[in-house]
């Protein structure tokens, strides 16, 4: 009879949505180049694998746009090494879509699986 | 629940759990021999009892609490899991098919020493898809058995079956592990089917494991259903699980539910 895996590193459910807080959107996506000062650019991908178009409001709407997204203090304080081709989740400001903040790196068997 | 350290057994202690294994075996192979179109689990489960008792042991999963305090404790003396259920399946007035699969999971306490053991096997003619599955399944298992040798570790074993069955084309279950066993049911360590050879616990003679590949056609991806332990393949597809529990000696792997 096998128990459920034990995971340390199981992902938080996505927080409830707190009235007093500034609501957050929560995507999902894979880290397409590594910039200086944990900052890093992510291509938003939905929950089906399907890459996500974000009207960031920047003009150029045929270039497949990437997310500025910085790293969640929160992870640098634990050092959590991101690198191009991890699959991220990440929060972004309703009010201005093309910058957001990476708040988790999925390991290996939490991707979406396709 | 699985927490602590491995507790490796004397020599006498698996021979104790090789009685044990012993009279799964026979429980095992008893309602093998009754699984047909028309039956029930919940027949198949009364066999499985009544043959437990009947040599002195306990069925071990009867009673057994689920990790969620609002589910009722598991009722049955075996799991019986058709089809797309994964594990823990709950016997009852399920009737097998022709054409079904069924996942059969049994657990015996003989002088308070576990056992654990399940198969997966086939209702009638099952189609080729099917057949592939429990054979892909079952060589998983064999693999993982060889893995287990002094010296080696436990992600020895979960590379194995990972290795075989992705070669295969299937998908492995990760949401639920093999597991030390003793004098409780689940100890530590966990058995992943999945992992990089040299990871882990190390091995060590007298270490007794649940060794237990759970593979599926489609996704991997669990669902349960609304009695809170039957686990379904998230997508329909169906699934297979094949278990031995197996002690680790000098002298290589022992299974230690097989009927001599």
């Amino acid at each position: 009879m096998p128990p459920p895996r034990n995971q340390k590193n199981e992902a938080p459910a996505p927080p409830e949505e707190s009235s007093s807080k500034t609501p957050v959107i929560e995507i999902e996506g894979e880290v397409v180049d590594s910039l200086p000062n944990t900052m890093f650019l992510v291509k938003p991908i939905g929950p089906n694998g399907q890459p996500l178009r974000i009207q960031t409001g920047d003009g150029d709407d045929d270039e497949p746009q990437a997310i500025l997204a910085h790293l969640a203090g929160k992870m640098r304080l634990r050092f959590i090494r991101v690198g191009v081709g991890d699959r991220v989740r990440m929060q972004l400001s309703p009010y201005d879509l093309s910058r957001g903040r990476i708040t988790w790196r999925l390991r290996a068997d939490q991707r979406v699986e396709r | 629940m699985m927490s602590g350290s491995i507790k490796p057994k004397t020599p006498e202690q698996v021979e104790a759990m090789a009685a044990s294994g012993r009279v799964l075996a026979g429980a095992l192979d008893k309602i093998e021999v009754a699984v047909s179109p028309g039956v029930t689990t919940g027949e198949l489960d009364a066999i499985a009892e009544s043959f437990i008792r009947d040599h002195g042991g306990i069925p071990s999963f009867q009673g057994v609490r689920a990790a969620d305090p609002g589910v009722k404790p598991f009722p049955g003396a075996i799991c019986a899991s058709i089809n797309d259920a994964i594990v823990h399946g709950i016997p009852g007035s399920a009737v097998l098919r022709e054409g079904d699969i069924i996942s059969l999971d049994c657990g015996v306490i003989l002088d308070g020493w576990h056992s654990d053991s399940a198969r997966t096997l086939a209702v009638g003619e099952i189609d080729p898809d099917a057949s592939r599955l429990l054979d892909v399944t079952r060589a998983a298992l064999a693999e993982a058995i060889r893995a287990s040798v002094a010296g080696g570790h436990i992600g020895d074993i979960g590379a194995a079956v990972q290795k075989l069955v992705e070669e295969a084309g299937l998908t492995i279950v990760r949401r639920f592990v093999g597991h030390g066993i003793g004098r409780t049911m689940h100890e530590s360590p966990q058995v992943p089917n999945f992992g990089r050879p040299g990871g882990g616990p190390e091995l060590i003679p007298g270490t007794t494991l649940a060794i237990e590949p759970m593979v599926n056609i489609g996704s991997a991806g669990v669902v349960f259903d609304t009695d809170g332990w039957t686990a379904r393949t998230d997508d329909g597809s169906l699934s297979a699980h094949f278990e031995h529990t197996v002690a680790i000696t000098h002298a290589g792997p022992r299974v230690l539910t097989e009927a001599v």
